[in-house]
């Protein structure tokens, strides 16, 4: 490569054709952090270390980990990706973490062992699958947009949008027809997506949803455009 | 002084640390990138210049140390207090000297000796004099007889125990176990003292018992003096009994009394007696052969003008009259009920059983046989109907499986309408074909029939001196009920009553020798055998000439009247069909003078109806077919069955073994004959030779199975061959149909052999050919339509019982029905999928159709029931140019449109529950669709115009002029359809469409989304630990994971070893360095000084003692 840069083996990009209509998540700002408590490493949450954070001067309020959790489950259990349709997921952490996510994925259902397998994965960078060699999880080099095809629409939701629209209506839209489509969801409580990459910003909904919600709205709409039942 | 240590040296450390003052300079520290919170990594930051110092000085202390004490033999060590510290004054060091001397005074002496005590020194050393121990010494002085053993052995003993007043010391275990005894718990008792105790017990409970006997004895003997004493008094007198006297036990009550009565009758009571042996079939063959035998013999005698043997007369007089009477009794009228009904019952069981045991020609599988059963629901009549008489059309609905209730019942009110039941209720199809099986078309019931008018006009006759005409009269709108009191009547009347044992009594004057010879056979009912009372029967009648007709009627009617009930068991028939051959009865009764001289007729007996006496009783088995054919020429129907009873009978297998080839060559025999009759040209073929055939050969064919298959297979090959033959010349092609000798031999065959197997060497084959003739042969004439009907009713019947589904059957049902629409109406397009099935071209004649021209178009049948079935005589034999007529004739269009519409009806049913069964049935379904819209169509034109029949025809004729101008609409059909046809069509459709609809609702859908599955991505469960340490080692198998452990320390051990050696080495390569430069510094300052001095030496030599202080030349 040009610059002396070396590929990295996971700076390969994901190799969505558009023709088959893939679809690539992305959760921002996810508050996911591990620190040490006492003699082990933990992922940081409001609820366990409230005073753990304050004794670091740190606000509690900031660290969510659930929210993440939520949405990811609410990705990865949508028949939109058992019929195979998502193509990638990314989080980005709010401390600058960018980890890769396997959709063929089946994440721990609790909260108790998904911040273990984050506190494993943020300690050593990949999680391998228990039957298979492939990496289901791993820790990847930003920035997130060279891992998105070529001609992607990258589409930030967020509440402050001045479009509101119907996402049913929206995804049938044909300019959408062609290339892959990025969605881009905070994984927060409170704040704004990094709008640096972002085409366009839409708002789904009326109301400020919450992560997951927001996105079983996206992945209902595009199952029911792909009739996916 | 350890501890000490430990805690003064962080304290050094952290002085030390508080003393100097972090230099920037000297500090190095690692760059944290990622920051986490709560973690503390070791050595980030460190003083490198003061780690390396103190690595030296370490160094010094240890390596230098010892590298100055290398190759050193001895070395001084100075032990002296303080010598070594600078730091301390000379009083400190003083003082420290002197602690230490006290200190030692103090701990005491250095070796701390055990005590004298014995005890004290007991664990301890031991003291030895010569490598034994000086204890085991005193003991050898002891042994050699010390005196002072006074306070030496209880010593301790007697300190122990009462010093102090005891109990201050221990007690030793082992010890003293005397005492022990005496104090606590028993001890351990020997085995000896055991037994003792156990002898002694013993003999203590024997001396016991001795005692109680003793005490016991003396008790009875004071009880028996006492009771002597009460004995004196004579108290007890009264409840004594002498030596030998008897109890009385005689009855003090009416009961007991009875009950001894009873008891004493019992003894007198009949016992069961054991009954005679069943006979084997070898043994009643060969009574039947015998019985035969001896009628041949008289038959022989009486054509030889021989009289009958005078010693059987009496006897047999006796019992013809009770045989007579019987058969008039179950012909007239039946008994009541009770015993004698059961008796009479009984007796006609066994006189039936009788007959089948002999194989008899009974005539009675006549309506299963060869001809279609109208069971089958093809509209055909079994043969046996096919004379079938109009009178008879409505009566007798009696089901043959009626209970005797049912048919007294029956009989009764004998009048049902047709389609009509007893209790009012629509009778379904199977009762409407009893009915009609019942109507009486049947030989066997038009015998019964004029065996009962026989029986009625010698009543008259009878009952003309006693009894009158109104009681007939009466008798008869009974319908010959059996009650109580007309069984009297008829006693009164004659011999009717004559089976009965209540009516014995000859208040009959006519019928009293009848009912004395009944009350003979009463009671020799028991003991004789049936066969010998038939023969009796049989020469009672032969030797009575008398009453000529009547014994002739009577010993025709018996076989037949009897057989008939046992049958059918309809008594109320008898009295109708009495009614109805009450004409020809009076007939007969005239022309009684003409049947006289057959006397010798009479004399047969027990003949089946119509037999003739003639007939040789043991006829020679036939070696060919020429000598049979010469037998049964010119013989009646009746004749042929009992000529082939006989030759069965008489050549039994299991008489003789070597006649089962014989058996083989009657068998075929009787199917030639069967086929030669069947295919007898010209006139009407012979069905009731061919009835008195099938029997025989029903019961034959099991008997040489595979000779009757060859027989068969044979047979249909060559009907194969005639087929093709004529299927591929096209000149024989229009008439390729099989011939009805063909198709009575296929019926035949479906008869005889079992219709239900899977594969049948013989029906397989024969279904095989009825099929091609099906689908492949043309229809050309009306009379193929029927022949193909027949055929196609018979592959249903072929293959419905083993369920399977053969196309040919309805295909040609529906090419018939096609041909029943009238021209134009159908087909409008061939159905789809149904290339392989004969459709009906529009060209083709529609030999079913009706055209307003036919005969007997006036009088089309306008209910289903209405509609005549199909002839199968007329099926068969109608070939001539004669029958044209009736093939053209609507009656034949519409019995055999209908037949086609129920064979649809049987194919539905045949294949109910068939998933296919929707696309089977549509070319059906879609053909009467056709059938019932033709008519509504009609129907409405003829609303329109009232007047039917000659004004259509007017009608037809007029648009047929103006169909150039105008398509004709389809209002105007050109041909009509009978109302009855149609009604049964929309049955039958009704039936289709449910059957259809049944099958569709159980359909479910080939595809179903919930059903299908979808191949959903494979999912991967992440491999990580609950607890995550970095660096801790999660390999399951513990062994390799402390192996690599102890690797990895072991690594670092060897990279720690060589930094430190390396350090070692850099470090003593310095100290060398110095050693060398500080000697060659030395070796160098004393070259220097001894070149000074020997400078200086010069210097003064050469300044002449001056010192060196020599003023050179000074010039000044």
């Amino acid at each position: 490569m040009t610059g002396g840069l070396e590929a990295s083996e996971y700076d390969e990009p994901i190799a969505a054709s558009s023709s088959d209509g893939g679809v690539i998540f992305v959760l921002e700002n996810a508050q996911l952090e591990a620190a040490k408590v006492g003699k082990n490493y933990e992922l940081l949450n409001c609820d366990d270390h409230a005073n753990f954070l304050r004794r670091h001067n740190k606000d509690p309020a900031l660290f969510r980990p659930d929210i993440c959790h939520q949405a990811l489950l609410a990705i990865l259990d949508s028949p939109l990706n058992k019929a195979g349709k998502l193509k990638a997921l990314y989080v980005h952490t709010a401390k600058n973490v960018l980890i890769q996510i396997n959709p063929q994925v089946r994440l721990p259902r609790t909260f108790r062992r998904f911040c273990g397998l984050l506190v494993q994965l943020l300690q050593k960078l990949s999680i391998r699958a228990t039957n298979g060699p492939d990496k289901l999880l791993k820790v990847v080099k930003g920035p997130v947009t060279k891992y998105f095809p070529p001609g992607s629409h990258r589409i930030g939701f967020s509440h402050s949008s001045k479009t509101l629209v119907s996402m049913h209506d929206w995804v049938l839209r044909p300019e959408l027809a062609e290339g892959p489509l990025v969605f881009v969801v905070g994984a927060f409580a409170h704040g704004k997506i990094d709008d640096s990459y972002v085409d366009e910003y839409i708002s789904i909904s009326q109301f400020p949803l919450s992560a997951a919600y927001a996105l079983g709205r996206i992945t209902n709409a595009l199952e029911q455009k792909w009739s996916i039942i | 002084m350890a501890k000490g240590k430990k805690r003064k040296a962080p304290m050094a450390a952290q002085d030390r640390k508080r003393e100097e003052p972090a230099n920037l300079f000297e500090r190095i520290s690692n760059k944290k990138r990622f920051n986490i919170l709560g973690r503390k990594v070791k050595g980030d930051t460190r003083q490198v210049g003061k780690l390396r110092s103190e690595a030296t000085e370490r160094r010094k202390d240890t390596l230098l140390v010892e590298y100055r004490q290398l190759r050193k033999s001895n070395a001084f060590i100075d032990r002296r207090f303080g010598e070594d510290d600078e730091s301390l004054t000379a009083d400190e060091k003083a003082l420290l000297r002197f602690q230490k001397q006290r200190m030692k005074e103090v701990s005491g002496s250095k070796f701390t000796l055990a005590d004298d005590d014995g005890e004290g020194g007991g664990g301890g050393e031991q003291l030895t004099h010569m490598g034994r121990s000086l204890a085991e010494l005193e003991d050898i002085d002891e042994g050699w007889g010390s005196d002072d053993d006074g306070d030496g052995g209880l010593g301790d003993e007697l300190v122990r125990d009462h010093h102090f007043g005891g109990g201050l010391f221990e007690r030793k275990e082992g010890g003293g176990e005397a005492e022990e005894d005496e104090e606590g718990r028993a001890p351990k008792k020997t085995k000896k003292e055991v037994m003792e105790e156990i002898i002694a017990k013993s003999k203590s409970f024997k001396a016991e018992k001795q005692r109680q006997r003793e005490e016991d004895a003396d008790e009875t003997t004071a009880l028996d003096d006492q009771f002597r004493s009460l004995l004196g008094d004579k108290a007890l007198l009264g409840l004594m009994r002498k030596k030998g006297e008897k109890p009385d036990r005689r009855a003090d009550n009416k009961e007991d009394a009875a009950f001894d009565v009873l008891t004493r009758e019992l003894v007198f009571e009949a016992k069961a007696r054991p009954g005679g042996r069943t006979l084997t079939a070898e043994e009643l063959a060969e009574l039947e052969r015998q019985r035969l035998e001896v009628l041949e013999a008289q038959r022989r005698r009486r054509m030889q003008g021989e009289g009958p043997e005078e010693d059987e007369e009496g006897e047999e007089g006796d019992e013809g009259g009770e045989g007579a009477g019987r058969q008039q009794g179950a012909a007239g009228g039946m008994p009541a009920g009770g015993y004698a009904a059961r008796r009479a019952k009984r007796a006609r069981a066994e006189d039936w059983d009788e007959r089948l045991e002999g194989g008899g020609a009974s005539g009675d599988a006549l309506e299963d046989d060869f001809a279609l059963n109208s069971d089958d629901g093809s509209g055909f009549n079994s043969p046996a109907c096919l004379p079938s008489s109009p009178a008879g059309a409505g009566d007798g609905s009696e089901d043959y499986s009626g209970s005797e209730d049912e048919e007294q019942e029956g009989s009764d009110e004998d009048q049902p309408q047709q389609g009509v039941g007893r209790s009012g209720r629509q009778l379904t199809k199977l009762e409407l074909r009893r009915q009609a099986r019942a109507a009486g078309a049947h030989p066997l019931q038009e015998a019964f029939r004029e065996a009962a008018a026989r029986l009625l006009k010698r009543h008259r006759r009878d009952g003309d001196g006693k009894g009158s005409e109104e009681e007939e009269e009466g008798e008869e709108e009974e319908g010959g009920s059996s009650s109580e009191e007309e069984g009297q009547e008829e006693g009164d009347g004659g011999s009717a009553s004559s089976s009965e044992e209540e009516e014995k009594g000859g208040d009959s004057d006519s019928g009293s020798e009848d009912a004395s010879a009944s009350q003979e056979e009463e009671e020799e009912e028991e003991e004789e055998e049936e066969e010998e009372e038939e023969v009796a029967v049989a020469d009672l009648k032969a030797s009575r000439a008398g009453p000529a007709a009547d014994g002739v009627s009577s010993g025709d009617d018996s076989g037949a009247s009897s057989s008939e009930e046992e049958e059918e068991e309809e008594a109320g028939a008898a009295a109708v069909a009495a009614a109805h051959v009450r004409p020809s009865s009076k007939e007969r009764a005239a022309a009684a003078p003409a049947a006289k001289p057959a006397a010798e007729a009479a004399a047969v007996g027990k003949l089946p109806p119509g037999v003739s006496p003639d007939l040789p009783y043991t006829p020679p088995l036939p070696t060919n077919y020429d000598e049979f054919a010469q037998l049964a020429e010119e013989r009646s129907a009746a004749d042929l069955a009992e000529l082939v009873r006989r030759l069965r009978v008489v050549h039994a297998p299991t008489l003789n073994s070597g006649a089962r080839k014989g058996l083989q060559l009657l068998y075929g025999t009787l199917v030639q004959h069967f086929a030669s009759l069947a295919g007898r040209a010209g006139g009407a073929i012979p069905l009731e030779h061919l009835d008195a055939l099938v029997p025989h050969l029903v019961e034959l064919t099991p008997q040489v199975p595979f000779y009757a298959a060859t027989l068969a297979r044979a047979r249909l090959l060559k009907a194969q061959a005639r087929l093709t033959d004529c299927l591929r010349d096209p000149e024989l092609r229009a008439d390729a149909w099989p011939a009805p000798r063909i198709l009575l031999l296929l019926k035949l065959f479906a008869t005889v052999f079992p219709a239900s197997d899977k594969r049948h060497p013989v029906l397989t084959p024969a279904g095989l050919l009825v099929c091609s003739c099906l689908s492949n042969c043309p229809v050309t004439k009306p009379q193929h339509v029927a022949t193909g009907l027949y055929l196609a009713s018979l592959a249903v019947h072929l293959h419905s019982q083993a369920k399977r589904y053969v196309p040919e059957p309805l295909c040609f049902a529906v090419l018939a029905l096609q041909g029943a629409l009238p021209a134009g109406v159908y087909p409008s397009a061939p159905a789809a999928g149904s290339s392989h099935q004969r459709q009906l071209a529009a060209e083709d004649p529609r030999w079913l159709a009706i055209a307003a021209t036919d005969a007997g178009v006036a009088y089309l049948p306008a209910t289903a029931e209405g509609i005549e079935a199909l002839d199968i005589v007329q099926v068969l034999s109608c070939s001539g140019a004669a029958s044209d007529e009736y093939w053209a004739s609507a009656a034949f269009k519409t019995s055999a449109a209908a037949a086609a519409v129920r064979l649809v009806g049987r194919c539905t049913e045949m294949l109910a529950g068939n998933v296919a069964l929707p696309e089977v049935l549509a070319p059906a379904q879609e053909v009467l669709r056709s059938i019932v819209a033709a008519t509504e169509v009609q129907s409405a034109a003829a609303a329109a115009q009232p007047g039917e029949g000659q004004q259509q025809q007017k009608k037809q004729k007029k648009k047929k002029k103006g169909a150039a101008a105008a398509a004709p609409p389809p209002a105007e059909p050109a041909a009509t359809l009978a109302p009855g046809l149609v009604q049964l069509s929309r049955e039958v459709l009704q039936q289709v469409e449910a059957a259809i609809e049944a099958v569709r609702s159980s359909r479910r859908p080939m595809y179903n989304m919930q059903l299908l599955k979808v191949a959903e991505k494979r999912q991967f469960n992440p491999r990580f630990e609950e607890d995550f340490v970095s660096g801790k080692d999660y390999d399951p198998d513990r062994e390799r994971s402390e192996r690599r452990k102890l690797q990895r320390a072991v690594k670092r051990e060897e990279r720690g070893a060589a930094r430190e050696l390396r350090r070692d080495a850099a470090f003593m390569s310095d100290v060398r360095d110095k050693e060398k430069a500080a000697k060659q510094a030395e070796l160098y300052a004393s070259e220097r000084r001894a070149k000074s001095f020997l400078q200086a030496q010069e210097s003064d030599f050469k300044s002449g003692g001056q010192g060196g202080m020599w003023k050179k030349k000074k010039k000044k």
